[in-house]
C-alpha cells in the first residue's frame, strides 16, 4: 500500500501531465491507431471491424450520421461499457487496492484540478487520456497493474482520437494538427486553439470557448456594445480582458467606488437609455480578471448594486450587520442559511 | 423537490465548471437549491469555502440586461 509520495515522485507529476496533454495532438500514427482499435474489438470479443478514419471529429460524425440508420448501434454502448465499466474499472480496482485512499484523493483532485474537469470541459476527447495519465503515473509510483490491460487502455487512449465504434465498422478521427495551450488552458489570440487538418476546429481564450470573431477581431476594433451584449459572463470576461478594463470603463461614467468595485453608467453606449449602471468588479480568485455586469437602473451606489445582484428570495431578507447571519459567495453562487431572518450586508467569505 | 445529480449548486454552460458540495442537493421549483450539513463548496476556478453545519439555500446572482431590458440569472 502506497501511503505517501517522495519529493522526487511529486516533482515528476507535471512531466506525466505534460506527456498526456500533448499526446492528444500532432500526427496520427495510423497503423498504431488501427491496431489499437482492432485490439479493443478483440478484447470485447467482436469481429475485426472495417476501420475508417477521417481528418476531424466533425467529418467523422457527419460520416457516422450518414451510416446511422444502416448500422447496429448496439456495439457503441458495448465497446464504451467495455472500455469504461470493465477495463477502466479493473484498472481502477488495482489502483485503489494499492494506493492509500487519502493519497488517491489528493492525487485525484490534483489531476482533476489541473487536467480533469478543466480540460474535459474544454476538450472532451481528452477524457480517456486523463485517466491514462493517472494510471501511467500510478504505474511509475509502483502500483502493480495487469500490464496487458494497462497497455491496451493506454495505447488506445494515446493513439485513437474521437472514435465511433459500430459492429463491423469503426470510424475514428485523426488528432488535431495543432493545439495551443497557455498552461493547461486552451488559448490562442490569433486563431484556432484546436486545429484539424481539414480546417475544422475551435477558438478559445484562457480556456473559454469563443466565437471566431471575438478572437480574430483586433482588440481596438471590438466595440463596447459587443462586450456588453455577450450574455455568458465567462465569455464576457475574456472580451473585457481583450478590450481592456480601462478602455471599456472610458465609455461610461464612474458613479461610485468601493474597494475593487466600481459602479459605472454605461448609458453612452446605448441609444434611448439615460442611465445604465454596470458593476465592474475584480475576480477574487483569478489574477487580472474583471467582470462587468449590469444592475437594475435604481442602483446609485456599489452597495445598492451588490444587494441587487442577490437572488430574489435572498434580496428580501433584511440586512442587519450586528445580528444578521453570515452568508457566503463563490463566484456567481450565493449561499445563505435557510432559516435566516436577517443577513449581514456582505458575505463572510467571497472567493 | 428533486435531488440534483452530482451535488451541484450551479454548472457553467461554456466551461463545464461546477460549484459543488459534498452533501445531497435538492432543486426547488423556483431554481434555488437546498442542502444541509457541514460541507465544502468547491469550484475549478474559485477557492473552496467550508460551511458549518446548517440548512442552506443557494442561488445564482442576477444581472440586468440592458439590451433585452430584463433581469436574469448570471450565465456562465
Amino acid at each position: 500500500m502506497i501511503t505517501k509520495l517522495t519529493k522526487e515522485q511529486h516533482a515528476r507529476f507535471p512531466e506525466f501531465m505534460d506527456k498526456w496533454l500533448h499526446c492528444a495532438c500532432g500526427e496520427t500514427d495510423l497503423p498504431r491507431a488501427n491496431k489499437s482499435i482492432l485490439d479493443m474489438y478483440k478484447f470485447t470479443n467482436e469481429k475485426p471491424p472495417l476501420v475508417i478514419h477521417f481528418t476531424s471529429p466533425f467529418i467523422s460524425i457527419v460520416a457516422a450520421a450518414q451510416l446511422y440508420s444502416q448500422l447496429d448501434l448496439q456495439l457503441y454502448s458495448q465497446l464504451h461499457s467495455q472500455l469504461g465499466a470493465q477495463l477502466d474499472a479493473q484498472l481502477d480496482a488495482q489502483l485503489y487496492s494499492q494506493l492509500h485512499s487519502q493519497l488517491d484523493l489528493q492525487l485525484g483532485s490534483q489531476i482533476d484540478l489541473q487536467l480533469g474537469s478543466q480540460l474535459y470541459s474544454q476538450y472532451q476527447v481528452l477524457w480517456w487520456c486523463i485517466w491514462a495519465c493517472y494510471y501511467d503515473y500510478a504505474k511509475y509510483l509502483g502500483i502493480k497493474f495487469d500490464l496487458e490491460k494497462l497497455g491496451l487502455f493506454t495505447n488506445f487512449a494515446s493513439s485513437v482520437h474521437t472514435c465511433i465504434p459500430y459492429k463491423n465498422i469503426c470510424i475514428y478521427s485523426h488528432k488535431p494538427i495543432a493545439c495551443h495551450w497557455k498552461g493547461t488552458q486552451l488559448h490562442n489570440e490569433n486563431g484556432m486553439s484546436v486545429e484539424y487538418a481539414d480546417g475544422w476546429g475551435w477558438y478559445s481564450l484562457n480556456g473559454i470557448k469563443m466565437k471566431p470573431e471575438y478572437v480574430l477581431t483586433q482588440a481596438d476594433k471590438l466595440e463596447p456594445d459587443i462586450v456588453l451584449k455577450e450574455q455568458d459572463v465567462d465569455v464576457r470576461r475574456e472580451l473585457l480582458r481583450k478590450v481592456g478594463v480601462l478602455r471599456m470603463s472610458s465609455y461610461g461614467k464612474e458613479i461610485d467606488k468601493w474597494y475593487d468595485y466600481k459602479l459605472i453608467d454605461m448609458s453612452p453606449i446605448f441609444t434611448g437609455i439615460r442611465y445604465a449602471p454596470y458593476l465592474l468588479m475584480k475576480n477574487p480568485s483569478l489574477d487580472d480578471t474583471w467582470h462587468l455586469e449590469g444592475v437594475e437602473p435604481e442602483c446609485k451606489t456599489v452597495e445598492d448594486a451588490l444587494h441587487r445582484h442577490k437572488p430574489e428570495e435572498m434580496r428580501k431578507i433584511p440586512i442587519d450587520d450586528n445580528n444578521g447571519e453570515d452568508w457566503w459567495q463563490q463566484g456567481d453562487v450565493m449561499i445563505w442559511p435557510k432559516q435566516a431572518i436577517s443577513l449581514k450586508r456582505h458575505p463572510i467569505i467571497l472567493t | 423537490m428533486k435531488k440534483v445529480e452530482g451535488n451541484t449548486l450551479a454548472e457553467g454552460e461554456h466551461t463545464g465548471h461546477v460549484h459543488r458540495v459534498q452533501v445531497a442537493v435538492m432543486a426547488r421549483d423556483d431554481g434555488l437549491r437546498e442542502f444541509s450539513g457541514a460541507t465544502k463548496v468547491t469550484h475549478e476556478e474559485h477557492k473552496p469555502i467550508t460551511l458549518p453545519t446548517k440548512e442552506y439555500v443557494s442561488g445564482i446572482k442576477t444581472e440586468h440586461d440592458y439590451f433585452l431590458d430584463m433581469e436574469r440569472q448570471v450565465k456562465d
